[in-house]
């Protein structure tokens, strides 16, 4: 390669490089890292077991929304701003009760420690997270049909498994009770969102089991699921393996031939 | 030899996207976020390298100062935008494990795009089909963990890596740049 070659060659690099850093979204680094994503930052609680450690205190996740001739915002979407967030909600403003005359919306989801009534079948993971929605003239009840946008992601303190699950009680109080719950991420959990109030991943104790038949079904089409993804991962590793033993044979006959017809 | 070359770069290509979907299927819910799903996927893509014709890897200053030199380059931005903004708190402990796994795999990554699929693409259709076909394979095995928003992105970051490759000579130097700009990230987010 020529010097005049080469130097036409590192212009377009640079050209491209900052055109695409123009064009894409903002973001912290390259992304090249595929091997392992960034672990997120250490799980921060309003009051933290003993040896976890120190963070900067949980923050609350809010979005708020106008209200135009009693038409809101089609969801409200309060998130924290954790690395990764805490705590994630999907509030439909059909869920919503909202008091004639209000002209704004403001959804929050405030991390507290665990009060009152505790989990019967286990012991509370992490904050528990009180989802609010508050208007300008009074306040804002859900007592609408929940929609498939209805719903609120936990963040676990770590990976570990067994999965825990959520738990619900509405504003008012009252006991705890499970949430269809499904994990959507390393550890991330999601559960349809039924109404307003706190919201807790919990992990159950030995031999408790989960209430309700949806929770069933969840853990049905689970073992279901991880039993597909199994089935799926060795018949790709089996191609996979198929294929390099081809490509392998392929080479080691052309090298055969070629020193045949030398 | 024409056939030979072919079937080395198809294959090698459509391997590429086999051993992404396993990595996927193995990840399941954890994502990115699965050390197993990111060794597995690494060692795949070293196999494939290895069967596709891996070329010896020179090892030398000039590969590695030509590495240093493209991972400053990809980082200069982030630099910029982590000095004006705050920092994430890291977990304690974590930095090993996920150095291990993404040296590795960027390493496995470079070995067989800039490898063996490089040289097959160049030796049939010339060293700009090399570059573009490895910066597009590149750009599309990044989309299932980040998704598509980043693909200009490492559309362009594909193009620079081939570019070193070309300029350098060999696999080490993209292998030198990918890993220190993906390690760098640990700090620079």
């Amino acid at each position: 390669m020529t010097r005049a070659q080469a130097t036409r060659l590192v212009a377009l690099c640079l050209g491209l490089l900052t055109l695409a850093w123009l064009f894409t979204p903002p973001m912290a680094t390259p992304p090249l890292y595929d091997g392992l994503g960034f672990p997120d930052e250490p799980y921060r609680y309003v009051v933290a077991p003993p040896g976890t450690q120190r963070t900067q205190p949980p923050s609350v996740g809010e979005d708020d929304g106008l209200v135009f001739k009693g038409v809101g915002p089609q969801v409200l979407l309060p998130v924290s701003d954790e690395n990764g967030p805490q705590v994630q909600a999907g509030i439909p403003a059909s869920q919503l009760s909202v008091p004639a005359g209000t002209t704004q919306l403001v959804a929050k989801a405030t991390p507290l420690a665990l009060q009152g009534t505790t989990p019967t079948d286990g012991t509370a993971w992490g904050n528990v997270y009180r989802l609010t929605v508050t208007g300008d003239h009074g306040p804002v009840t859900a007592t609408g049909r929940p929609t498939g946008d209805s719903v609120v992601s936990l963040r676990a303190p770590s990976a570990a498994q067994p999965a825990p699950v959520m738990e619900y009680r509405p504003a008012g109080g009252g006991p705890w009770r499970d949430l269809h719950t499904i994990r959507v991420g390393n550890d991330i959990y999601q559960a349809p969102l039924p109404g307003l109030g706190d919201y807790v991943l919990v992990r159950l104790a030995p031999g408790a089991r989960r209430g309700g038949a949806q929770t069933g079904a969840s853990h049905a089409a689970e073992g279901h699921s991880g039993r597909g993804s199994a089935l799926l991962s060795w018949v790709l590793g089996g191609a996979f393996a198929l294929l390099c033993a081809a490509i392998l044979a392929v080479r080691v006959r052309r090298t055969r031939s070629g020193e045949a017809g030398r | 030899m024409t056939f030979g070359v072919r079937v080395q770069l198809l294959g090698g290509l459509v391997g590429l996207g086999l051993a992404v979907a396993l990595r996927v299927s193995i990840a399941g819910p954890a994502g990115a976020g699965s050390p197993v799903a990111g060794v597995v996927f690494g060692a795949a893509l070293i196999l494939l390298a290895l069967v596709c014709g891996l070329p010896r890897p020179e090892l030398s200053w000039r590969q590695l100062a030509w590495g240093a030199g493209l991972a400053a380059v990809l980082c200069a931005v982030p630099l910029a935008r982590r000095w004006t903004e705050a920092g994430v708190t890291e977990p304690a402990g974590a930095l090993p494990l996920w150095a291990a796994v993404v040296s590795f795999v960027a390493v496995a990554e470079e070995l067989l795009l800039r490898g063996p699929l490089f040289e097959r693409a160049r030796e049939r259709y010339g060293s700009i089909v090399a570059v573009a076909a490895t910066s597009v394979a590149f750009a599309l095995l990044h989309v299932p963990v980040y998704g598509w928003h980043v693909l200009p992105l490492d559309l362009a970051v594909g193009v620079c890596l081939g570019g070193v490759r070309l300029l350098a000579g060999s696999v080490t130097a993209p292998a030198v740049a990918h890993t220190l700009a993906d390690l760098a990230g640990w700090w620079l987010r």
